[in-house]
């Protein structure tokens, strides 16, 4: 019987209808479209995932720390992108920032908080310029800001919920794991850039 | 018996129509004042960035900080329908998000004079610039009023509450989380609105 009801749950997910309480005012597809940037590119996804699955790994105060510092620097980074300063070689430092933080985790290195910082905050530039470039194209520039800048909040969240296995049994070793695959998805990452 | 009782809520998510719960009562102004900041990013973060800080007041502050938001609110509303509205009142709200996501991201503590000026300048910008944007669409201007400074009030209410009712580690560090997110979005904001001029 609660198998059944159990069944009966799951399948009602595939029967969803638009929702008929809510006429369509959008506070807008700028907000989406910010909000999706960071999710549906893997670089900036698995970056973000890193920086929160490294605040775990690193423990207190990083773990705050980390996910404080880098939309403020991120920020300043959207600045330059949206003011059309030319930064070269951004693409290239994204992916490196895969690489590197998921080197960072699958090593498990412990550097001082300051340098992690430093770290972390240096690649936020290029990230948040990636997204100021995106931006002055887009219809609602506020709803987009604030799209992308609470969609990598949340996805430096889950990386600090990721992070939380180290509390399992052999949870490092899987975190480190997750380290590993991060970094090696940006190797195949580097490797697209390089083909062109 | 029981099966059945289970198969009707399922049988009515099947059935939804459009919500009937609000009829005309003529109260438009007073909905449109109380949830102007939800359909405008700039100014409900601004009013959250506020909140926040008011909620790592210690002591009478977070009240006063509060009572200051809402009142400057209602102040630069009255001000905006007697043709007081400056268009540098628009940056009010990006100014809010600058000067107080800083403050929660920190964690900073002022003076409960300094903190309660600084939430009633933001109140009057915030106020103003909300009603000058929406000056032809309100009818009853009462109740815009009254809505609006209800949404300043209640939302520095409702921050306040859940922090004191989780009153944890990981609330603190939530709040601050979301401080430096309005900083972020105040600066980004900030940027595209000045280029735009």
């Amino acid at each position: 019987m609660r198998r059944g009801a159990h069944f009966v749950a799951l399948a009602l997910f595939f029967f969803a209808f638009a929702a008929q309480a809510h006429t369509e005012q959008s506070t807008g597809g700028g907000f989406l479209t910010g909000f999706l940037h960071p999710v549906t590119g893997v670089d900036h996804l698995l970056a973000m995932l890193a920086v929160g699955m490294w605040g775990a790994q690193l423990g207190m105060p990083a773990i705050w720390v980390l996910p404080v510092a880098f939309p403020l620097v991120m920020a300043i980074g959207g600045v330059l992108g949206i003011a059309g300063v030319p930064l070269p070689g951004a693409e290239p430092a994204i992916v490196l920032s895969v690489i590197l933080l998921g080197a960072m985790i699958a090593f498990g290195r412990r550097p001082p908080l300051v340098l992690a910082a430093a770290l972390v905050a240096f690649f936020a530039i290029f990230h948040g310029y990636a997204h100021g470039r995106e931006l002055p194209n887009q219809a609602n520039a506020v709803d987009f800001c604030a799209g992308f800048v609470l969609a990598t909040g949340c996805i430096h969240l889950t990386g600090i919920g990721i992070g939380t296995v180290t509390k399992l049994p052999r949870g490092a070793q899987m975190l480190r794991a997750g380290g590993t695959a991060i970094a090696l998805t940006g190797c195949l990452l580097a490797w697209r850039l390089a083909a062109g | 018996m029981m099966r059945a009782a289970g198969v009707v809520p399922f049988a009515l998510l099947f059935a939804a129509t459009p919500a009937q719960a609000h009829g005309n009562a003529n109260l438009g102004d007073f909905y449109a004042g109380l949830f102007q900041p939800l359909f405008h990013f700039e100014y409900l973060l601004g009013a959250l960035a506020i909140a926040l800080w008011s909620t790592q007041q210690a002591g009478r502050a977070p009240f006063a900080i509060c009572a200051g938001f809402a009142g400057g609110v209602l102040a630069g509303s009255i001000a905006a329908l007697l043709g007081q509205n400056p268009a540098s009142a628009a940056w009010g709200p990006r100014i809010a998000m600058l000067i107080c996501g800083p403050l929660v991201a920190a964690r900073v503590s002022l003076p409960i004079a300094a903190g309660t000026a600084l939430a009633v300048a933001a109140g009057l910008a915030q106020g103003n610039a909300a009603t000058g944007a929406e000056l032809s669409q309100i009818a009853r201007p009462v109740l815009w009023l009254l809505g609006l400074s209800s949404g300043a009030a209640l939302l520095g209410a409702y921050a306040n509450a859940a922090t004191q009712r989780f009153p944890t580690f990981w609330m603190q560090v939530g709040v601050r989380v979301v401080g430096s997110w309005i900083t972020a979005i105040g600066l980004l904001v900030s940027v595209v609105a000045a280029r735009a001029r």
